[in-house]
C-alpha cells in the first residue's frame, strides 16, 4: 500500500502542468531526433543536458526521460517508412517493418510498431516503479564476462537474418567487427588498422557507417534501380493503436520482446540495440512464421519494437538504485541528477522517495504520451515522404551527410560515410547482407572491450564458462549458431528474404 | 546472365574475398612486436582484429570450396538457376549518382556547405527529372536556407563555411539570413 500511495503522490506531481509541457517537449525532441538518421536521441539528450541545469531535478528528468522514451521509438518511423534506420536500435525494425509497410500499408506497420513499443515501454516503466530492487540485485550479478556474453548473444543473433546465406553473413559480420576495431585498442591504446592515416586514429564511428550503408546506399540503389525502388510513402502514414483483436494476435511476439527487453535493459552495456536484435533473433527462431521473417511479418516487427522500448524503464533501475548507468541515455540522466546534487543509490529510496516516484510516474506518462507525439511526427513524416522522389532522395543525401558531420564535427566522417554509402550500394547490388556488417561495427567494439577486460581481470578464457550466468548466455549463443547451421526444415524456411539481406 | 556466368561471378567474388582477407590478416593488423610488448597476458591489442580477419579468411575459404563444389555439381547436373543480378540496375545512373555525391563532398570544405548544397541540388534535381526552373530554384534555395536555420542557427552545428573568399561569402550570407 505504501508503494501505491507513493506512486499516487508521484503521479499527482508528474501531472503538474509544467511537468507535462516539458515532458511533451522532450518527447517531441526525442521522436524527431530519433527519426532523423544520424541525429540520434543520445545527441539530443547530450545537447539538452546544459539546459536542464536551469530546471528542477524533477522537470529535468521529465524532459530527458521524454527525449529518451521518444527517441528510442522515433528511429522506427524512418525504418518503417524509408528502410533507413533513424538510429542503431531501429536496424531490426527495417527487416520486417519496411516490407510490412509495402505489403499492408504504412498505417498498419506504424500501428504495430507504436502499439508494441508502448506496451513494452509501459511494462518496463511498471517494473521500474514496483520491482526496482530485485532487478537491481540481478544486474549486480553481472561482471565483464557476463557483459561479453550478452554482447556476443547480440552479435550471434544477427545470424538469424542470414539463414540461407550464412557464410556471406559471417564474412559481413567479421568485416564489421574488424572495422569497429580500427583505431586505438580499448586496453593498451595501441593503434590498429590505421595504415598511418590520421583520420582513422580515432576509429570509425558506427553512426557514420550506419548512415552510409543504409541511407546513402539505399538512395543510390533506388536511383539506379530500373523497377520497384520508389521510397515514397503511398498512403497517409497515420497511425494509431491496434485493436485488441490485433494485439491478441501479436501477444506472443510482444510479450517475448517485452520480457527480453526488460532483462537486457538492466544489464549495463545492454541497451536498446542489443535488446531489439536479440528479440528479433529469438522471435525468428520460435515463431511459427519464422521462415517468412524479412518479408513483412507483423511479429517480426512487434518483437524488436516491444524489446527496445522495454529497455528504457529497466535501464533506469541500476542507474537509480546503484548509480550504474546501463545505456548512453541513462548515463546522461545520471549526469543530470548529479548536476542537481542528487546522488543515485539505495539511499535515494529512503531520502527522496517523492522525487523517485515522480520520476517513475513521469516515465509511465511518457510511454502513454509517446503514442500521441509519435502519431503527429509520423503524419508529418508521411506528408514529406509524398514529395517527388528525386527531391526526397536529394534531401535524404544532404541530411545524411549533415548527420555524419554532426557525429564529431569533421569532414573525415563525411568522406568515410560516402565511402560506406558506395560499399553499401555495391553490397546490396550483389546481394551481400549489409545488416551484419553494420551491427558488427556497433557491437564489435563493445564485445572487444568486455572480452579484453575479462581476460585482464580473470586471466583465463575459462572464465566465460565457469561463471554460471555467462555460461548460460554463451550456451544460448552457441545454440543460435547451431540452429543457423541446421539444414532448412521445410519450404517455409526458404532462402533469406531480400529485405532481410538488405536491411 | 546465364548459369555459367553466375557461377564464375560467384567464384570470382569468393576468391577475391579470400585473397583480401589473407593479405589483411598477414600484414595490416599491427606489427606483432608492438602488440606483444603492450600485452601482459596471452591476449594483446592485435588479438581481436586478427581473430576477426582469420574468421573472414576461414569463411571465404569455405565459400570458395562450396562454390567450386557447386560448380562441379552444376557441370554434371546443370540444375543451378541464375540470379538476376544485372537486369534490375542501371549502372550508368549509379555511377553518375556516386560522382555527383563525391563532387559535393569535395566541394563542401572548399566553397562551404551553403553554396555546395545549392549547387548539388541544382545538378541532382535535373539528373532525377526535375526540370522546371521555378521548382528547381525554390527547392535548392529554400531547402538550403531551411537546413541552415535548422542546423547552424538552432543546433549551432559548425557546418563548413569554405576557404578564402567563400568563407567571407558564407559569413555574409549568414548575416543576411540572421543566422549570425
Amino acid at each position: 500500500m505504501d508503494a501505491l500511495a507513493s506512486v499516487y503522490g508521484g503521479m499527482m506531481a508528474a501531472l503538474q502542468p509544467l511537468n507535462l509541457v516539458v515532458l511533451f517537449m522532450g518527447l517531441l525532441v526525442g521522436v524527431l531526433a530519433g527519426a532523423l538518421p544520424g541525429i540520434s536521441f543520445v545527441n539530443a539528450m547530450a545537447l539538452s543536458l546544459p539546459f536542464t541545469y536551469l530546471m528542477s531535478p524533477l522537470v529535468a528528468m521529465a524532459f530527458l526521460g521524454g527525449i529518451y522514451v521518444g527517441g528510442v521509438f522515433g528511429g522506427s518511423i524512418c525504418s518503417i517508412l524509408l528502410n533507413i534506420p533513424g538510429d542503431p536500435d531501429s536496424v531490426p525494425s527495417c527487416w520486417d517493418g519496411y516490407p510490412l509497410s509495402k505489403k499492408k500499408g504504412s498505417v498498419y506497420a506504424l500501428s504495430v510498431a507504436i502499439t508494441a513499443s508502448a506496451i513494452g515501454g509501459l511494462v518496463s516503466a511498471l517494473i521500474l516503479t514496483f520491482a526496482a530492487p530485485p532487478f537491481a540485485r540481478f544486474a549486480l550479478s553481472f561482471d565483464q564476462p557476463e557483459f561479453f556474453a550478452a554482447t556476443l548473444l547480440g552479435l550471434v543473433s544477427v545470424l538469424a537474418v542470414c539463414r540461407g546465406k550464412l557464410l556471406v553473413g559471417l564474412i559481413s559480420l567479421f568485416t564489421g567487427i574488424t572495422l569497429g576495431s580500427v583505431g586505438a585498442d580499448p586496453l593498451y591504446g595501441v593503434q590498429r588498422l590505421t595504415f598511418d592515416v590520421p583520420m582513422l586514429e580515432n576509429g570509425i564511428d558506427f553512426v557514420v557507417v550506419m548512415i552510409g550503408i543504409f541511407a546513402i546506399g539505399e538512395v543510390l540503389e533506388a536511383c539506379s534501380a530500373r523497377v520497384g525502388a520508389d521510397l515514397r510513402v503511398k498512403d497517409s502514414a497515420r497511425m494509431g493503436l491496434l485493436s485488441l483483436r490485433d494485439i491478441w494476435k501479436l501477444r506472443g511476439s510482444i510479450s517475448r520482446g517485452t520480457g527480453i527487453g526488460c532483462i537486457i535493459g538492466t544489464i549495463p552495456g545492454g541497451g536498446a540495440a542489443i535488446g531489439a536484435l536479440v528479440a528479433y533473433g529469438i522471435e525468428r527462431q520460435v515463431n511459427r512464421q519464422g521462415g517468412q521473417f524479412g518479408t513483412g511479418v507483423a511479429d517480426g516487427l512487434a518483437a524488436p519494437e516491444a524489446s527496445k522500448n522495454a529497455t528504457t524503464g529497466t535501464a533506469l533501475i541500476p542507474m537509480l538504485t546503484l548509480g550504474i548507468p546501463s545505456s548512453a541515455g541513462s548515463a546522461i540522466m545520471l549526469a543530470a541528477l548529479v548536476l542537481h546534487n542528487v546522488q543515485p543509490g539505495p539511499l535515494l529510496f529512503t531520502k527522496q522517495p517523492e522525487l523517485l516516484y515522480t520520476i517513475f510516474a513521469s516515465f509511465l506518462l511518457a510511454n502513454v504520451f509517446m503514442i500521441i507525439v509519435s502519431m503527429a511526427v509520423a503524419r508529418g513524416f508521411g506528408l514529406v515522404m509524398k514529395t517527388n522522389p528525386t527531391i526526397l532522395y536529394a534531401f535524404i543525401l544532404v541530411l545524411s551527410l549533415i548527420g555524419a558531420f554532426a557525429v564529431r564535427n569533421n569532414m573525415a566522417d563525411v568522406i568515410v560515410c560516402v565511402g560506406f554509402g558506395i560499399v553499401g550500394y555495391l553490397m546490396q547490388r550483389f546481394q551481400f547482407p549489409t545488416a551484419p556488417l553494420v551491427l558488427g561495427v556497433i557491437l564489435g567494439p563493445l564485445a572487444e572491450g568486455y572480452f579484453m577486460t575479462s581476460i585482464a581481470n580473470y586471466g583465463t578464457l575459462t572464465v566465460f564458462f565457469t561463471r554460471p550466468v555467462a555460461a548460460v548466455i554463451i550456451s544460448v549463443a552457441l545454440l543460435f549458431v547451431v540452429w543457423s547451421l541446421l539444414p532448412k526444415r521445410s519450404a517455409s524456411e526458404g532462402p533469406m528474404p531480400q529485405q532481410a539481406s538488405n536491411g | 546472365m546465364n548459369d555459367k556466368a553466375v557461377i564464375r561471378l560467384r567464384i570470382g567474388y569468393a576468391v577475391l574475398a579470400l585473397v583480401v582477407a589473407v593479405v589483411l590478416a598477414t600484414w595490416f593488423v599491427v606489427p606483432s612486436g608492438s602488440a606483444n610488448a603492450a600485452a601482459d597476458s596471452f591476449v594483446g591489442p592485435a588479438t581481436w582484429p586478427r581473430a576477426m580477419l582469420i574468421g573472414i579468411a576461414l569463411c571465404s575459404g569455405l565459400l570458395v570450396l562450396r562454390n567450386v563444389l557447386q560448380y562441379a555439381h552444376a557441370q554434371r547436373a546443370r540444375t543451378l538457376t541464375a540470379h538476376p543480378l544485372d537486369e534490375q540496375f542501371d549502372n550508368r545512373k549509379a555511377a553518375i549518382g556516386i560522382a555527383l555525391l563525391t563532387l559535393y563532398v569535395v566541394a563542401m570544405p572548399a566553397i562551404g556547405f551553403a553554396l555546395a548544397t545549392v549547387a548539388f541540388l541544382l545538378v541532382w534535381l535535373p539528373f532525377g527529372g526535375v526540370r522546371k526552373p521555378r521548382v528547381l530554384a525554390s527547392v535548392a534555395v529554400l531547402g538550403t536556407i531551411a537546413l541552415l536555420y535548422a542546423f547552424v542557427k538552432l543546433t549551432t552545428l559548425p557546418l563548413e563555411r569554405g576557404t578564402g573568399v567563400f568563407d567571407s561569402v558564407t559569413v555574409s550570407l549568414y548575416r543576411v539570413l540572421g543566422i549570425y
